[in-house]
């Protein structure tokens, strides 16, 4: 088969057919990135984004790969089947089938709750370890991120002269095991307490690699979040490789149109072009944008 | 800063209003004035709200009366910031 190209695959995840696409560079490669997905409309808003990064890995020779999670996307299931430990399979799933292809997956590309999906693949040991991450606007608390998004459904109330339901009385109703839809996601309490579970870690795992941390700001001199600088913090005291980045730009993943963040682009591809990734692992970081400037 | 300029400017990223926040003042209706103000706006609005301004915001405190105008909105994070 000749290399190059985009193609779509169903391949064997850990309930049931994904679908996943794969983009190959002209040449014959080795590298490949794994896009760990953001959950629900949050994916949709950043998919122009994620095909937008691909090309230009492509171009600079790294394949990347980019799944539907079980019941999302055009992967089989419903949304209602969905839940946490079945998507941490998918990726081991994904990395498996393209080690078959001749693939390394050497990055990771962990997108809002999908560093947090990482984290508990790598550490359950269903994802192997990669030489670099990129983590887009990480999400690592599953329970903030939850209500937030449970707010969606409290906000759509203010809409229409329904009742008023609180977020005590959904999470109520989720763990009685009730399916809730929100924003057209029907959502479990399956899935919502294995998203519950994932909890800010003490530091990044090692597993991730090096690490680059990519927020998005309106302005260069807003600080970042006291608890993303303090998982930094402890990350680098325990030797890990963290280069955070602010990006100007708009919030991609939630905004009403579809925005893209050049600088996010950008970043990103430099992150994972500016190593080999098909080659060893490097014993030190040598280039200097990945030195540990506070 | 002014929080009138700071809420503007964040319905206009959140919005994607360009120019015409310029126009956004304390009298200006968002809740069925301004068609993309739809429940994932108000979401995203409130979370970077409580980002910008590092405040929370309580469930129970989410009503239609705080989105009815900009200006509702600016007395609520005035409050919200001041308490």
């Amino acid at each position: 088969m000749s290399p190059g190209g985009l193609s779509g695959h169903f391949i064997a995840g850990g309930r049931g057919a994904l679908f996943v696409l794969l983009r190959e560079p002209d040449v014959a490669t080795q590298a490949c990135v794994i896009v760990v997905p953001a959950f629900a409309e949050e994916m949709n808003k950043c998919r122009r984004l994620v095909a937008l990064v691909a090309r230009e890995l492509t171009r600079n020779g790294i394949a990347v790969l980019v799944p539907d999670l079980y019941g999302t996307g055009d992967s089989n299931g419903s949304f209602s089947e969905a839940d946490w430990d079945t998507w941490q399979q998918d990726m081991g799933a994904c990395v498996g089938w393209a080690r078959q292809r001749g693939l390394e997956p050497a990055g990771l590309l962990g997108i809002r709750l999908g560093a947090a999906l990482a984290i508990a693949a790598v550490e359950s040991g269903t994802l192997p370890a990669v030489k670099r991450s990129v983590l887009l606007q990480p999400v690592f608390d599953g329970e903030r991120f939850l209500s937030q998004f449970l707010r969606l459904r409290v906000a759509a109330m203010l809409m229409s002269q329904d009742r008023k339901e609180t977020l005590a009385e959904l999470r109520g109703q989720l763990k009685s095991r009730a399916t809730i839809e929100v924003a057209g996601y029907p959502l479990t309490g399956k899935l919502t307490a294995g998203i519950d579970s994932a909890k800010p870690p003490d530091s990044l795992p090692a597993q991730l690699g090096e690490i680059l941390w990519l927020e998005v700001v309106r302005e260069l001199d807003v600080e970042l979040p006291g608890p993303s600088q303090g998982l930094i913090d402890r990350s680098r005291a325990v030797g890990r490789t963290v280069k955070s980045t602010r990006c100007v730009g708009e919030p991609f993943w939630s905004s009403t149109e579809i925005v893209i963040v050049p600088e996010v682009i950008k970043s990103t591809v430099a992150a994972f072009t500016s190593i080999a990734l098909s080659g060893p692992v490097p014993l030190a970081v040598t280039d200097v944008g990945w030195s540990n400037v506070p | 800063m002014d929080t009138l300029v700071r809420i503007k400017r964040i319905l206009r990223d959140t919005l994607q209003l360009g120019d015409r926040a310029e126009k956004l003042n304390m009298d200006t209706r968002l809740l069925g004035g301004i068609p993309e103000f739809d429940s994932m706006a108000v979401v995203t609005v409130v979370t970077m709200v409580e980002d910008e301004f590092g405040l929370t915001v309580e469930d129970d405190e989410l009503s239609a009366e705080v989105f009815s105008t900009v200006g509702s909105l600016v007395d609520f994070v005035s409050a919200k910031a001041g308490a």
